[in-house]
């Protein structure tokens, strides 16, 4: 199925979810839910809690869904409001009321090691390696921002929306992770 | 769709799933576009480093793990709990604070009630002396203490102590 359709079928279920359907809310949510669940467990290890604020999260739509304005990227705004309950119960536990404080897990603590055989060349496994290590060591806004372009593929807007960032921040946080990994690259091969 | 800058494979989900597994649909292309494109070499090179520099331990979740969550999210639907209604799932960022903001107050009227309270019972302590032989001076000097007899309370003013015209 191409983007565009996926996008209409988006809108098409929300529209209808919006209209009080609860089988589109209950379509809404198996699209979404490993997306969101991927994403909620990069803040904390606490699956359940996780699970527990993307089910708040699906109810208060479903007790606003009068009033939430129609969006095409669906998915995006999912991603904004867990990031958001996140956020809130994280401060109650802190004693703040601060999302800013959300800290997103490092992405590369927990990642499979870069496996010779299965890459099958040795200077792309060393590559690799290389590059792995470097990305260890961008801040972990640095990171979201990747991992919100590479595995949720939200573009520049999109993410700035999601982390509420502006969108020159967010583009020079990409540019320079980018720039970062191609200097590598062109060291060890060029 | 133009593949000219790394950016441009790296974002690719067909480029992707070629990378990571060989036997995509999408296989026969990318091997065509490769050989069509020797000079992009290295810059399909440093696009797979990237991606497998990228791979993370995502957990997938089952079908049945996922059903079981829309499950238990439509019976909540349909029953919400009484001590939390629906509306309480609105994400309101003020809402936590209230509950704080209400557990604050609470507390500070407690101890302010236990301030009075003990202010009081200071004030009754010097208006009735619990020992009767005792009696206290009010002000700068030092309180002074008499033995009295039984039953019987002395109040001894300083000057008095100190006899007349000191």
């Amino acid at each position: 199925m191409s983007s565009v359709n996926l996008l209409d079928e988006n809108l098409l279920l929300w529209n209808e979810f919006r209209n009080g359907n609860a089988d589109a809310f209950g379509q809404l949510m198996r699209i979404h839910y490993q997306d969101l669940f991927n994403y909620g467990t990069r803040f904390t290890r606490n699956e359940a809690m996780v699970k527990d604020r993307i089910q708040d999260l699906f109810l208060s739509l479903w007790t606003n869904r009068l009033t939430i304005s129609e969006t095409s990227f669906v998915k995006y705004y999912l991603l904004k409001s867990l990031r958001r309950n996140l956020a809130h119960t994280a401060g109650r536990f802190r004693g703040q009321n601060n999302w800013s404080e959300l800290h997103f897990e490092a992405l590369f603590n927990d990642a499979p090691p870069i496996d010779n055989r299965f890459i099958g060349e040795g200077l792309l496994a060393g590559l690799a390696r290389k590059m792995r290590k470097v990305l260890t060591g961008f801040s972990r806004r640095q990171q979201e921002v990747i991992y919100l372009r590479y595995y949720m593929h939200a573009d520049v807007e999109d993410i700035a929306e999601i982390m509420s960032l502006n969108c020159q921040s967010v583009h020079n946080l990409l540019q320079d992770s980018l720039n970062r990994l191609r200097k590598i690259s062109l060291k060890k091969i060029g | 769709m133009e593949y000219n800058d790394l950016e441009d494979l790296l974002f690719s989900g067909s480029f992707r799933n070629w990378v990571l597994r060989r036997d995509t649909p999408d296989a026969s292309f990318w091997e065509n576009w490769q050989a069509q494109h020797p000079e992009k070499a290295d810059l399909i090179r440093h696009a797979k480093a990237i991606i497998y520099a990228l791979q993370l331990h995502l957990r997938p979740l089952s079908e049945e793990e996922v059903e079981g969550e829309i499950k238990k999210t439509v019976q909540r639907l349909r029953n919400p709990p009484l001590s939390r209604p629906l509306g309480e799932f609105q994400p309101d960022k003020r809402s936590g604070f209230s509950r704080r903001g209400s557990r604050a107050w609470a507390l500070a009227a407690g101890v302010a009630g236990l301030c009075i309270l003990a202010w009081s019972m200071y004030r009754c302590t010097l208006r009735h002396p619990k020992d009767p032989q005792r009696s206290f001076r009010a002000g700068n000097e030092k309180p002074v203490l008499q033995q009295a007899s039984a039953g019987d309370t002395a109040e001894i003013r300083e000057k008095d102590r100190n006899g007349p015209g000191r």
